[in-house]
């Protein structure tokens, strides 16, 4: 292992990234493809044109932070490249990835599905057994992404350069 | 070839027109009138279902898993108490 390899800023991109990109899923997939449930379905039940309309701005506010998410997670990837002891690791940054979305899925089921109970995966059912299969997909998915950022650790030195470092010119 | 592309060009200053034809009947309908910043009635009610007592307390339950987001990834960025300690003491070999 390289004398100071720092694992840390490209672990947290990666996580945060894969926390946008889960986002984007449940918030393209669930609310606008599929349908079967919105921001605040279960206080304010989608069957009105009002409703649908209320919906959708807070799935909107749900999205717009989503996106800041995945902004500060290629801020940090950048960030992350610039900097001469972190391992420039393809695995890592997909297995921090997966982490991050299984961390959405764990954080936002618990809190949005199960504590508040804003809205469920299915709204129609209610408090489902879709809402513990989401749940059991962010274990899945972090363990996945433990599993493949070890692998990568395990073989990962310092590959990139730095920015201080000499450039070489191609076919050199 | 040269047919081809003569037809194509031929063909073109329709498709605008279509669309814009399009584009109003689609505006010209009451749904379409029911935005958040519309003024029509049901934009009004928007609104006003938004913009009530209850905006604080749907905010707060839209945006709060980010905060706890930002905090598990500033916890995996910086590490935990002890390992930063350790690591301004000494020179690490791996930092995680």
């Amino acid at each position: 292992m390289n004398a100071r390899t720092n694992f840390r800023p490209l672990l947290s991109a990666g996580t945060l990234i894969g926390i946008g990109m889960g986002g984007f899923v449940d918030g393209i997939l669930f609310h606008q493809i599929l349908q079967i449930h919105n921001m605040l379905s279960a206080r304010l039940p989608p069957n009105t044109l009002a409703n649908v309309e209320i919906n959708m701005v807070w799935d909107g506010i749900f999205h717009a932070f989503t996106w800041v998410m995945t902004v500060l997670g290629i801020c940090l990837l950048w960030r992350a490249g610039s900097l001469p002891d972190v391992p420039w690791s393809a695995r890592i940054l997909a297995g921090s990835c997966l982490q991050g979305w299984g961390l959405f899925n764990l954080v936002e089921g618990i809190l949005n599905h199960h504590l508040l109970g804003i809205h469920h995966v299915v709204e129609r059912f209610g408090l489902s057994v879709a809402d513990g299969a989401f749940l059991g997909a962010g274990v899945l998915l972090m363990v996945m992404g433990q599993v493949i950022i070890r692998t990568g650790r395990s073989n990962t030195t310092v590959t990139h350069p730095g920015p201080n470092a000499p450039r070489i010119p191609p076919g050199a | 070839m040269v047919h081809h592309c003569h037809h194509r060009y031929r063909r073109l200053p329709g498709f605008p027109v279509f669309c814009l034809l399009l584009a109003l009947l689609a505006t010209s309908t009451p749904h379409a009138d029911a935005c958040p910043v519309c003024d029509s009635p049901t934009g009004r009610e928007v609104r006003r279902e938004i913009f009530n007592e209850e905006f604080g307390p749907n905010l707060l339950r839209t945006v709060l898993p980010f905060p706890i987001f930002l905090g598990i990834t500033a916890f995996l960025y910086v590490g935990p108490p002890s390992f930063r300690r350790r690591n301004e003491s000494t020179p690490a070999e791996d930092t995680l």
